[in-house]
């Protein structure tokens, strides 16, 4: 049994953008990082307790 | 010239349709999509099931109505099936196994250690049922996947090995990138093969990625030598901001990548032969 990727969901504080990060992907500098502005995400959600419904609208910082 | 076996895993125990409508779900929706994959170049599938809710469950009943629906719609299909034994965290031993008992799948998962599960809840197999689950699978002679997530996995088999729990020669999914488990980097991929061949010299073995790290995963189980998983178990995105559309995609990028390298895909009885399975 596998789980997919781990995601961590963020709204950026600033521009409130909605965008989320992979733990396979945890060592990337834009791990958390709002791909607009760079300002750090504030977290909203997580795989394994909170997953957003809408969470294919949050862009993945990994792509 | 060296054969690759593919492992498509169709379903798993979390994706659902909001995560890509294109998983697979229901026994018929299971069933066509196997063969679909089949006719793409996979030779082994990996069973997870759904209730009717499309949560994970154990329900043998749904493994068997899958199981029938594969044979009677499309008796020309000689895929191996290999069945989990982890698709309901709230499943009892008994639940775990009787599926293996009654249908007798040629294959069937191992998973060779405990660990946290999507940082809420655990993922348990303890000593009590690794012990129970193997001695089981010799007797109804189903071949174990020996899932791997880390290396301490590894040794757990080997421990097994020596016990006679497990018999020779092992078969290992190593599985990269999940969370808590070791992540899914070339580096990491070698390391699991080397301990693998250090510890249970003589075991077979194969490879996934979760996410991000699916592609690398692929290539560098091919260029290893090993074999490859691919599927909606593991990966719901077919590139990046790229849904999947079906799991006979995977399967046939797989099947180039294996072809390209100068492998062939294993066919179903080629995988029966390298695996040491008795159809």
């Amino acid at each position: 049994m596998s789980w997919g990727v781990y995601w961590m969901f963020y709204r950026c504080p600033k521009c409130g953008k909605k965008f989320r990060s992979g733990t396979d992907t945890i060592t990337e500098p834009t791990f958390g990082k709002c791909p607009v502005c760079h300002a750090d995400g504030e977290l909203v959600g997580e795989s394994g307790k909170t997953y957003p419904p809408d969470a294919n609208d949050y862009e993945d910082t990994a792509d | 010239m060296k054969k690759t076996i593919i492992t498509v895993a169709t379903t798993g125990a979390w994706p659902k349709k909001e995560n890509n409508p294109n998983v697979p779900m229901t026994p018929a929706e299971i069933a066509e999509d196997v063969y679909a994959c089949w006719k793409a170049g996979a030779a082994v599938a990996h069973l997870h099931m759904r209730d009717d809710a499309g949560n994970g469950t154990m329900d043998v009943n749904k493994f068997r109505e899958t199981v029938e629906l594969l044979r009677k719609d499309h008796p020309d299909c000689d895929i191996v099936l290999n069945m989990t034994t982890s698709g309901d965290l709230n499943a009892t031993d008994e639940t775990r196994q009787i599926h293996l008992k009654e249908l007798r799948p040629e294959m069937g998962s191992y998973d060779c250690g405990s660990m946290n599960w999507l940082n809420s809840s655990l993922f348990l197999n303890p000593p009590k049922f690794l012990e129970e689950l193997g001695q089981n699978m010799q007797a109804w002679g189903v071949k174990p996947e020996i899932e791997a997530f880390d290396p301490g996995m590894i040794a757990n088999a080997a421990y097994y090995l020596k016990k006679g729990v497990l018999k020779a020669p092992l078969h290992f999914q190593f599985c990269m990138g999940c969370a808590n488990g070791i992540p899914g980097t070339m580096k990491n991929l070698v390391f699991m093969k080397e301990t693998m061949e250090s510890l249970c010299p003589g075991s077979t073995w194969s490879c996934f990625g979760v996410g991000h790290s699916a592609m690398e995963m692929l290539y560098g189980a091919v260029a290893l030598g090993g074999h490859v998983r691919v599927g909606m178990e593991d990966n719901v995105m077919y590139a990046k901001g790229q849904l999947a559309d079906s799991n006979a995609q995977f399967v046939e990028r797989a099947v180039r990548v294996i072809r390209e390298y100068g492998n062939e895909p294993a066919t179903p009885d080629e995988a029966r032969e390298i695996l040491g399975l008795k159809k």
